[in-house]
């Protein structure tokens, strides 16, 4: 549908953009009632790999595909989520981390799905940025929804007291596993939609990188509020896109201006700095970060940010 | 009428017991005190009741149904809620939010009215109704946790140490509290170190140690054991 | 029993102000200890008492007046001097090592007087042998198990300090701060948590505390305990002094029973 309206460059960039602000609610979901999984990429290429097999070796339609692949992955979340249960801090983090290398490993040894050479002729969705946007919205919408929840708030209190949860007569077994494996689906379905776009994905695709990034991109859009994820991940998205603007406005300035020392070697410091591949991504994020914990610790977007729209309170205002 | 029945109950953290082949019974309407040492198993006692812990062995019925080894949401359904000690109220969210939550298993109409009687009951959380619980003092969070067990309208109230590090005023406060839940009709299970005070506002006590109860009786009666005097209330019991 | 010299002020707070925010925890403070007393604290809950002591010990700095230690101000030094100068305290919810045994425990509490820098300690690591104990190790541990003997938990030494009874525990939190060799000992809710009984075996060792040479300052809410060993008490409420005098007349003043006591008590 948007094939004639926007070029496929910018298409290209809303999809990323896309894609990252649902893998930031695949974290959002679990990290809601204070459980904190790096292993979100794993969920990533369950869905992945069971989305392009669908289609590929099934012949079923990207509608019905993706999200299959999405409860594939909720389901494998719910497994992955009962021994989580138990566990707390940094071995929780280890428990998700040692998943999602178990995915890599397997996924690199099975043939059936590509092997070492990884997955090849992944059929390409067309209409991937209409399926974006339709799952962001609905993101939106469902956090949304249950922020203001009675269960919205259970995930809270367990976040912050499971005991004091617990006597309240709230069933935090119950409670964690689904926000766990809903976590696990929503990444599924990114891992899914992002398959199709790349049309080749392999075990290095989904790595332990992506799952940081999935953090960061939550912890510093604010993670006490729905917009938070989007917040980040759309900032932290576009960085890339701001810093290339960036290193082309450095090479319009005039030659003469930055021929002699020492503006020549710190023209060549930022031209290079701001080459954004991958590997400075990291950089810049880091930097971020340590910003960011600095100066505003709960996020960019936070629960007094959001001003309360109610038109109740507007007539009473405007009465 | 029997409203919690225990035999034989052995409970503890992880391989090690800390309540061995515990019995008493609970009659509807009453207070009864549990006295002891640290370590003696209170709390350990009150955790098996509420489903924070498993038991080993033993039966816990209330109300003739067995809930030993019931998960704690299903037992504050069934009409048990428990206020831990060191209070478990959540301290990012607002009182009214603390008080909400403690009717999650509650889906009737009447939650905002039973909310605004717990207000009534303890003027100062109408105050801060709106202020972070963290923020509230001692007693304030004290109340604020009965507060919301209350909210639940259990029948039968556990309460781990509600004195802990509160002003005298506010513990005599917290005392008379409990004899008016009482004649509204709530059973209430009182741990607690203040041991004079406790034993004068019960109509029975127990009496813990190494996880065994080695005197039983009414408050009175324990008050004027030598035993319980020497070991527990210290020389100048009244 | 000591002598009080009349005029010798352990600790001095001079119109101590601390604010969060529009709300003031204490408010223009005026209180001296003497040296040598045992100084009871009491007051209601959010009165200001443990944002005192966390003034005092440094955890928390004043936004007016002064603390006056021994006749040296105290405001620019970090806990960990003030603790080298003679302060120390305990906490209200114990805040042991939970994987350290009770003699390790109070060997801590020694560090800070035997290696008063990074560089002497540093140096006394590299230095040690191999093998062996150096000298300095075996009179620290001679002078903890002094210390543990005091307190009645010498046979517990090489217990792990979380497997404790709760008592115990209390009383090694104060064998670690009295191993700092503190003139100075801020105790918070000591009594916190205990049964009658165990509180009047706390009457004992606090008073046995004082009659070493170190001046108490005492946070309860056990009115018994304080009402018995205090020779002098003050009364917070709302961040300001109410009342102070001995514990006789605190009892029976008004405000204070108005404010904290209530009428029902029965000591």
């Amino acid at each position: 549908m948007f094939n004639t309206l926007i070029d496929g460059y910018t298409q290209s960039i809303l999809i990323f953009i896309g894609i990252n602000i649902i893998v930031a609610y695949s974290f959002f979901a679990p990290f809601k009632t204070g459980q904190v999984s790096i292993g979100q990429a794993g969920f990533m290429a369950v869905g992945a790999y069971a989305s392009a097999v669908l289609t590929q070796k099934f012949g079923a339609p990207f509608i019905v595909s993706v999200p299959v692949a999405g409860l594939i992955a909720g389901v494998v979340g719910v497994v992955i989520g009962f021994p989580a249960l138990r566990i707390k801090g940094i071995y929780l983090l280890l428990l998700t981390l040692g998943f999602s290398e178990i995915i890599q490993v397997i996924v690199l040894s099975w043939d059936y799905v590509g092997g070492a050479q990884g997955y090849r002729n992944i059929p390409f969705n067309r209409h991937t940025l209409e399926s974006v946007i339709v799952v962001v919205a609905l993101l939106i919408f469902f956090f949304g929804r249950l922020e203001r929840s009675s269960l919205g708030r259970a995930m809270d209190s367990i976040h912050q007291d499971e005991t004091a949860s617990e006597v309240m007569g709230i069933d935090v077994v119950r409670i964690k596993l689904f926000a766990f494996g809903i976590g696990a689906t929503v990444a599924g379905i990114a891992g899914a939609l992002y398959a199709h776009q790349l049309t080749y994905v392999d075990s290095t695709t989904f790595n332990v990188m992506m799952s940081i990034e999935i953090l960061i991109f939550v912890v510093v859009g604010g993670a006490s509020t729905y917009w938070g994820p989007v917040v980040g991940a759309v900032v932290l998205s576009l960085l890339p896109e701001l810093l290339r603007t960036l290193r082309e406005w450095l090479e319009l300035l005039p030659v003469a201006w930055t021929n002699f020392y020492p503006a020549d070697k710190i023209y060549d410091f930022l031209h290079g700095f701001l080459d954004f591949e991958n590997a400075k991504r990291l950089i810049v994020y880091g930097i971020i970060l340590i910003v960011m914990m600095i100066v505003r610790p709960d996020g960019l977007i936070t629960r007094d940010s959001i001003p309360r729209i109610s038109l109740k309170r507007w007539r009473a205002r405007h009465a | 009428m029997t409203m919690l029945a225990i035999k034989g109950l052995c409970s503890g953290y992880g391989k090690i017991d800390v309540l061995h082949d515990l019995g008493l019974d609970i009659l509807q309407g009453q207070i009864i005190t549990l006295i002891g040492a640290n370590g003696a198993g209170k709390s350990t006692l009150l955790k098996t009741i509420s489903g924070l812990l498993r038991p080993t062995a033993g039966s816990i019925e209330f109300e003739g149904a067995n809930i030993a080894r019931r998960p704690p949401y299903k037992i504050v359904e069934q009409g048990i809620s428990h206020v831990p000690e060191g209070r478990a109220i959540l301290k990012r969210m607002t009182v009214l939010d603390n008080l909400r939550m403690g009717a999650y298993v509650r889906s009737d109409s009447e939650v905002e009215r039973d909310i605004e009687s717990v207000l009534a009951r303890f003027p100062a959380l109408l105050e801060r109704r709106l202020q972070m619980a963290g923020t509230l003092s001692g007693g304030e969070q004290q109340m604020l946790a009965i507060g919301r067990a209350l909210v639940a309208r259990p029948r039968l109230l556990l309460l781990d140490e509600p004195s802990l590090g509160l002003a005298p005023k506010i513990v005599t406060q917290i005392f008379f509290t409990l004899r008016e839940l009482q004649k509204e009709g709530k059973t209430i299970l009182l741990v607690e170190q203040n041991a004079r005070q406790a034993l004068r506002v019960a109509d029975h006590g127990y009496v813990l140690e190494r996880g065994r109860i080695i005197y039983s009786g009414s408050g009175q009666e324990l008050l004027n054991m030598p035993e319980v005097q020497r070991t527990y209330l210290g020389q100048s019991a009244a | 029993m000591l002598e009080r010299t009349p005029a010798a002020a352990c600790l001095a707070i001079e119109g101590l102000t601390k604010r969060f925010g529009g709300f003031f925890a204490l408010d223009n403070l005026q209180v001296e200890v003497a040296a040598g007393d045992i100084h009871a604290l009491i007051g209601p809950n959010g009165a200001g008492k443990t944002t005192l002591f966390n003034l005092i010990t440094g955890v928390l700095s004043a936004d007016s007046g002064r603390i006056v230690f021994e006749g040296q101000p105290v405001m620019d030094a970090r806990p960990s001097k003030r603790t080298l100068r003679g302060i120390a305290r305990t906490f209200q919810n114990i805040r042991l090592f939970p994987h350290l045994t009770v003699l390790e425990t109070v060997m801590i509490g020694e560090h800070c007087r035997l290696f008063p820098s990074l560089w002497l300690s540093f140096r006394a690591a590299a230095l040690q042998l191999p093998f062996g104990e150096a000298e300095q190790e075996r009179a620290m541990r001679a002078t903890a198990l002094t210390l543990l003997e005091f307190f009645g938990l010498a046979d517990k030494r090489d217990a792990k300090a979380s497997d404790l009874p709760y008592g115990d525990q209390r009383r090694l939190e104060m064998a670690r701060a009295l191993a700092t060799q503190p003139r100075l000992l801020l105790l918070d809710e000591p009594a916190a948590g205990m049964n009658p009984h165990e509180t009047e075996e706390l009457d004992e060792l606090i008073t046995r505390i004082r009659d070493r040479g170190v001046t108490i300052i005492l946070v309860e809410h056990d009115m018994r305990l304080v009402m018995e060993i205090s020779d002098r008490v003050t009364v917070l409420n709302f961040g300001t002094k109410i009342a102070e005098g001995n514990p006789k007349e605190i009892q029976s003043n008004p405000v204070v029973i108005e404010a904290y006591l209530g009428e029902d008590v029965q000591l």
